[in-house]
């Protein structure tokens, strides 16, 4: 309406038109956000209470009381018909029958899924307990390969301690081992020549002292 | 069953004493119900430096190896028992631990320093370091204009 009366403003040319009201002119209204307390005016104020009149206030009660009582009605019914309280006290028998048969449909169930399972199960083991025993037969063997490894080993060790034994020193011979000893030193220091010779000894000299030779001479 | 070996500094004396102080310390091994593997003389000689045992400073030792085998809680014993013997000088007894095996590359390394392995791949692992150089492309191992 508004945009209206501006078009026929627009069209007639007045002297009001060409100069506009900017007092009253509010493009989008303000509001205040809801942060925000409330006005310092408005903090005392009370507002006046909504007056209805008397035929409209019989009116709305009429019309409510009709509302309430058809609601009541309705929700009355639907708990009548669905409720199963009152439906087993209807007849226990028939209840009694309806469970019993829905029980043994249950069962019939169970069985059969036990069933299903029973063969998963059964084949499953079965697997499980091949796999085990693969594993314990082939840790059986490999701690009898172990066995044997370390048996050739003690086995070894012995057969090189008796082959030395005979040239243990006990007191029997220790007097020819004090005098061979005395007689044959050892030395393990050597040393090693470009060729990767050793040469043993400590005091060995095997260098040739060359003959100096005078530079002097030969002038 | 472990072996041991007995490194021994005994004092410098003739050789009937040396004989019977060399019983003494065998018997001390036999009495402990060992065995002796092995015994070598490996000579009399000058000491590195003077040492002092038994209130006597000497110079001159010979050193004997005793390579046997006792019961490891003797040991203490045994060696306490040497340590109290007037002619050991010094002794010494250790695990005996079997020889390692090795290869031998006394000919790598006599070889002038490039030619070794080992440096080659130092030299390579420098050149990674390098900063890189712009290369021609000419085919040419030289420039071919006037620079």
């Amino acid at each position: 309406m508004l945009r209206l009366v501006n078009n026929f403003r627009n069209l007639t040319i007045t002297k009001e038109s060409l100069s506009i009201n900017y007092t009253n002119y509010q493009p989008v209204r303000w509001r205040k956000p809801i942060w925000l307390p409330v006005a310092k005016t408005k903090i005392f104020k009370v507002p006046p209470r909504t007056v209805i009149p008397e035929e409209e206030k019989v009116e709305l009660m009429r019309l409510y009381n009709s509302y309430r009582t058809q609601i009541k009605s309705l929700r009355r019914y639907l708990t009548y018909k669905y409720c199963t309280k009152f439906l087993a006290s209807e007849d226990p028998e028939e209840q009694k029958k309806i469970f019993e048969e829905d029980f043994a449909r249950c069962i019939e169930i169970n069985k059969k899924w036990n069933e299903e399972q029973n063969v998963l199960r059964e084949k499953r083991v079965a697997e499980e307990l091949e796999v085990n025993l693969d594993f314990a037969r082939n840790r059986i063997e490999l701690e009898l390969i172990k066995q044997e490894e370390k048996l050739q080993k003690v086995e070894e060790i012995v057969r090189r301690e008796k082959e030395q034994g005979k040239s243990f020193i006990t007191s029997e011979n220790i007097d020819e081992a004090i005098e061979y000893a005395l007689h044959n030193s050892v030395d393990y220091n050597f040393a090693i020549d470009l060729n990767g010779e050793k040469i043993f000894g400590r005091e060995n000299n095997t260098q040739e002292v060359k003959q100096k030779v005078s530079v002097l001479a030969n002038i | 069953m472990i072996t041991y070996e007995l490194l021994m500094l005994l004092r410098s004396v003739p050789k009937p004493e040396l004989k019977t102080i060399l019983k003494r310390t065998a018997n001390a091994i036999f009495d402990k119900g060992g065995f002796i593997r092995k015994l070598e003389n490996l000579g009399t000689r000058e000491m590195p430096y003077k040492t002092s045992a038994h209130g006597v400073v000497y110079d001159r030792a010979s050193y004997f190896l005793y390579e046997f085998n006792v019961p490891p809680s003797s040991i203490d014993k045994l060696f306490d028992e040497y340590g109290r013997d007037i002619d050991i000088i010094r002794r010494r007894i250790y695990k005996k631990k079997e020889a390692e095996t090795f290869e031998c590359t006394l000919h790598d390394e006599l070889q002038p320093p490039p030619y070794r392995k080992n440096v080659q791949d130092l030299i390579a692992e420098a050149r990674k370091l390098d900063k890189p150089k712009f290369k021609y492309n000419t085919g040419l191992d030289y420039y071919p204009f006037q620079k």
